[in-house]
């Protein structure tokens, strides 16, 4: 029996399951709690907690869709000169918004970390929790940070903003279409364009085009930003 | 279909490569991201070329990065000494982030006189 948990086959079987099983839920009932991802994570924990079996026995096959995020990243870019010419003439405000963002969400992890004197990794690891998870989990790791950790923070995150976003902009009057979607997509890469695109389109456009962009942007100033403050 | 994959994957590789070959701080993907863009708008490489491997892999994005969550269950000890905190940071800051974001541009975009 414990033979057959080390086959590539098992780890992909159990997520792909796990994962449509999780989007299934999150369908009928829509809840941002129950995003597909959680769901499908806390399940496969429970089920190798349940019959002992060890991460690296299901990383035999789950490696294999891992190794899909590096073309994922690329397919970011095709996705990036598609929506490009909808923002074209927001560019200047857009890109201003999405660097501000990118550096405050930097700084104020590393402020609040600082104060709650939280381990400097853990402070690598959360640093680039705003950034689609491909790009974060690369970075994290060339940044002294824990890649799984970050693989966490950034879905957490995704969930915050997604439940959140909205009504946090709109209780302080931001209730520009463009601007709602660039400040989702910024926080909270894909999860966060999820529900822009509930917005509108428009919104939708703002929000991926804003995720790839913080994505290059954090991958480019994070690790330097860390080192300045840490 | 195979011929839009292989293209992403050759992306990718000169990607890597630049980023092995002159030491870079930037990741491999991220430079094939910005090479596949920059090979897009100045019509080297056709849309329809690469679209329906994109589409699908931005698609089923989430799926690939369960097994990172996953690997959480490696650091379980840290998650139960830090883990209130790391709460705690993550709601503080997302809150941060999304208002800073939308205010600069909303307030800018006032400024040019655009109302969208």
């Amino acid at each position: 029996m414990e033979k057959i948990f080390e086959l590539p086959l098992f780890g992909i079987l159990i997520t792909l399951a796990t994962y449509f099983a999780g989007l299934r839920i999150y369908e009928k009932y829509r809840q941002f709690f129950l995003n597909p991802i959680l769901l499908s994570s806390i399940f496969i924990i429970g089920f190798l907690v349940l019959f002992n079996v060890d991460y690296e026995q299901y990383n035999v096959g789950g490696q294999y869709l891992t190794f899909l995020l590096g073309p994922s990243v690329v397919a970011l870019g095709v996705l990036f000169y598609e929506k490009y010419p909808m923002i074209k003439d927001q560019m200047f405000s857009f890109v201003l918004a999405v660097f501000g963002g990118g550096l405050m969400c930097l700084i104020s992890v590393v402020v609040l970390c600082l104060l709650l004197s939280v381990p400097e990794e853990l402070t690598r690891s959360l640093a680039f929790q705003s950034i689609t998870s491909p790009i974060a989990i690369e970075v994290s790791a060339m940044a002294g940070g824990m890649p799984s950790l970050t693989a966490g923070v950034v879905i957490v995150v995704g969930i915050l903003g997604n439940a959140l976003g909205v009504q946090v902009l709109n209780l302080f009057r931001i209730k520009k279409e463009s601007a709602m979607g660039t400040a989702l997509g910024t926080t909270s890469h894909g999860i966060g364009t999820a529900r822009a695109l509930e917005v509108s389109n428009l919104a939708g456009a703002f929000s991926g085009v804003a995720m790839c962009l913080n994505g290059v942007f954090t991958a480019f100033v994070g690790p330097w930003v860390l080192d300045l403050l840490l | 279909m195979l011929k839009a994959f292989l293209v992403i994957l050759a992306f990718l590789f000169t990607g890597e490569l630049i980023h092995e070959t002159l030491n870079l701080t930037v990741p491999g993907n991220i430079i094939g991201m910005l090479l596949i863009f920059a090979a897009l708008k100045s019509k080297l490489l056709k849309l329809e070329t690469v679209k329906p491997v994109s589409d699908k892999l931005l698609q089923f994005l989430p799926l690939f990065f369960i097994p990172y969550a996953v690997g959480l269950m490696q650091s379980k000890s840290l998650l139960q000494e830090h883990g209130l905190v790391i709460l705690l940071v993550l709601l503080v800051t997302t809150l941060v982030t999304i208002l800073t974001t939308g205010f600069i541009q909303q307030t800018l975009n006032r400024k040019d006189g655009k109302d969208i």
